[in-house]
């Protein structure tokens, strides 16, 4: 995460909220603190900016990823949008044609015509942005492997030997099959 | 006791590489005192330097010099610059190796005799044999300190171990273990015990995996007669008017080209490097490239069968705790022609973070949706295990050069054209689904069968074989057409087996100094 993300999100502590959005089930994108996250210069705007979200968590939805999460991806991409304006650019036109292709605005489709949407795209620029930040920052992020399970690094921790590298509920094989550690 | 060779020092030794193959090699000469000069194109990291972060370790250790690639394999697809995973520094591939450390099963060096004629495929035996190789496997085992040989415990099974002992009790598998592994289950050899980390492929933190990095050149460095130099990236192997090699051509970490004179040099830079020099060395002598007369570098290019199987169990598993590859099957390694294919495959657990997964569990653009969504999102509940098998050596899978482009040095970069054998498909379709039915039998609710990663295991390429006019070297990895060159890595494989390719690698280091100590004191090298 870079730090102008670690600001942005600071700042909407202070704000008062965490989240910007909220997508509600069937896809649509709700303000609710959206003053907040709006109040911060964002090159994107808010349609670019929603429909953003909702392509991230249309990629990869997860129940543990709240929205909050998914703004990782946005605020990431909005970064590198105040610093190039090809990005800037480029993020509006690749919203712009998912747009088309759903046939009004992505985000009030249909989930199915949206899945179709994902796919009609695959291979091209704003599909390939799109996946290779949540591919490359989402799932890079800390906060994201909290949710999800995955523990980081252990070196700093003694490792595992004594935290839990045997604790999942199968049956302990055989000590032939799996001998004892050099501490037992 | 580091010592210092000068350039122009013609008795010494040159290894190219410090992996498995160069390092081992570097030390084994040193300690029969012959001076041997290392040359690594990566930098010297230390267990203090490795990071358990996979991006961050990836952009410290990987291999990212341009190459290009060609052919029908998916990773051509996926991943048109990253044709193989490999490390850039010294201790090479053993920096991230697992420590999966398996000898060949006997007709494994012989499969030309054991499975005939394969259509389109360019079987050969080997011209050592699993016996020949014994001794040498022994001294390598005892050298890396692989577990269950010489009296070193087995080390104890994770939780992605225990998901995959139990599916495969329940399909009746007999051979199931934590496996013969590189890794310590007591210190020994000045290294710790493993503390079971989970961060195998970034460098053992703790350093009880065996890697030729810190296990073998600090004891070259001792004996004083050993010189190694990082940042030198060789560009050019080169000759006397007589047609033997009498040096090499690096550029330094300053970009500065440098000559060193040599008695032999030893190619050991893996096996898409290791081809490439030879091309890249071509001369007016030998046009074609060094010791290629019989047309042979470059091709036969062998990566393994590989395959992952990713299941999402029913209850929390936490796989990333523990080593990385924490155990075996290997039930599927045996040559069973009923099953529709020749050779066979071995089952290993493998775990993979979540950015790796993120970006590995489907490779491409394809690789979204609400199913890997659903996986990643309930990444504590994976388990994981990837498949090794051998493949079919085949001409057109080569190593060639792309004149079209130029890597750092100005010098052309490799291409590497892959095509799948109709072996290779028949056989990765039965393993995705008898992993599958391992781990539905543990209690998976789904399963991904993810395709091939970038080659971790590059092989062939210099390949060795009795008769000169089918490989590129002897049984002990010197060259047919040129007495005083070497090659020391995987590309000699003749075929790759089912096996993880280290100890082999290492066990040929072992018996190739032995050869080279004995002829230099003959006098014919």
């Amino acid at each position: 995460m870079t730090n102008s993300n670690i600001s942005r999100r600071s700042f909407l502590k202070k704000a008062g909220k965490t989240s910007g959005f909220v997508v509600l089930a069937g896809g649509v994108v709700q303000l609710t603190s959206f003053n907040a996250w709006a109040a911060k210069k964002s090159a994107i705007n808010n349609h670019v900016a929603k429909t953003m979200l909702l392509v991230g968590k249309d990629m990869f939805p997860g129940k543990r990823f709240s929205d909050d999460l998914y703004m990782i991806a946005v605020d990431s991409l909005d970064g590198k949008a105040s610093k190039d304006e090809s990005v800037k650019s480029a993020l509006a036109d690749g919203v712009a044609a998912f747009d088309k292709a759903a046939g009004g605005k992505y985000i009030d489709a249909s989930s199915k015509k949206r899945m179709k949407v994902l796919k009609s795209m695959e291979g091209e620029g704003f599909f390939n942005t799109m996946r290779g930040e949540m591919v490359n920052v989402f799932f890079n992020n800390p906060r994201v492997w909290a949710v999800a399970g995955w523990e980081g690094a252990s070196y700093d921790k003694g490792g595992y030997y004594l935290r839990g590298f045997q604790d999942a509920d199968w049956p302990q094989p055989p000590e032939d099959a799996s001998p004892k550690g050099w501490w037992e | 006791m580091a010592k210092k060779f000068d350039l122009n020092d013609d008795t010494v030794a040159v290894v190219i590489g410090s992996g498995a193959g160069g390092g081992t090699l570097s030390n084994e000469l040193a300690q029969k005192g012959i001076n041997v000069v290392c040359l690594e194109a990566g930098k010297r990291y230390t267990t203090d330097d490795f990071v358990n972060d996979e991006w961050a370790a990836f952009l410290q250790t990987a291999w990212l010099d341009k190459r290009t690639t060609s052919g029908s394999w998916r990773v051509a697809t996926d991943f048109p610059g990253l044709p193989s995973w490999i490390v850039k520094s010294v201790g090479g591939s053993t920096l991230h190796w697992a420590g999966a450390s398996l000898r060949f099963q006997e007709h494994e060096f012989k499969v030309k005799t054991e499975y005939g004629d394969v259509a389109g495929a360019s079987l050969l035996d080997w011209p050592i044999s699993l016996k020949e190789m014994e001794p040498y496997y022994d001294k390598a085992e005892d050298k890396i300190g692989v577990t269950r040989t010489h009296g070193i415990p087995g080390l104890p099974g994770n939780n992605n171990f225990k998901v995959l002992y139990d599916g495969a009790q329940k399909m009746g598998y007999k051979d199931c273990h934590t496996g013969r592994m590189g890794i310590n289950s007591m210190p020994r050899d000045g290294r710790n015990a493993c503390l079971q980390l989970g961060f195998c492929f970034q460098g053992c933190k703790s350093g009880a995996k065996w890697s030729a990095g810190y296990s073998e050149i600090p004891k070259a460095e001792k004996t004083g007669n050993f010189e190694l130099r990082t940042e030198a990236h060789v560009i050019q192997i080169t000759h006397n008017k007589a047609g033997k090699i009498d040096g090499v051509v690096y550029v330094d970490k300053d970009g500065n080209q440098q000559k060193q004179k040599a008695r032999i040099v030893a190619v050991a830079g893996n096996s898409i490097e290791t081809p490439r020099l030879l091309l890249m060395s071509n001369t007016s002598m030998y046009p074609d490239g060094l010791s290629n007369s019989a047309g042979q570098v470059g091709k036969n290019y062998m990566r393994h069968l590989t395959a992952s199987v990713y299941a999402l169990m029913d209850k929390p598993v936490n796989m990333h705790r523990g080593t990385t590859m924490a155990g075996i099957i290997t039930d599927e390694s045996r040559n069973d022609p009923s099953r529709g294919f020749v050779g066979g495959y071995e089952m290993e657990t493998l775990s993979l973070g979540l950015p790796f997964m993120a970006a590995f569990l489907v490779p491409g653009t394809t690789g979204y949706g609400p199913r890997m969504g659903k996986f990643l999102d309930n990444y504590d509940h994976m388990a994981g295990m990837w498949i090794v098998g051998e493949d079919m050596p085949q001409e057109s899978n080569r190593v060639t050069l792309n004149t079209n482009e130029k890597d750092q040095n100005g010098m052309p970069v490799p291409n590497v054209h892959f095509d799948d054998h109709a072996n290779d498909l028949a056989m990765r379709k039965h393993a995705f689904g008898k992993g599958t039915d391992v781990y539905k039998a543990a209690g998976a609710l789904d399963v991904f069968e993810t395709p091939p990663y970038p080659s971790t295991h590059n092989l062939g390429t210099c390949r060795m074989s009795e008769k000169a006019r089918d490989g590129v070297c002897d049984k002990h990895g010197k060259s047919h057409d040129i007495a005083n060159l070497f090659i020391s890595d995987g590309s000699q494989f003749t075929t790759g087996a089912a096996e993880n390719p280290t100890l082999t690698i290492v066990s040929l280091a072992i018996r190739q100094a032995e050869y080279i100590a004995k002829e230099m004191a003959k006098g014919t090298i």
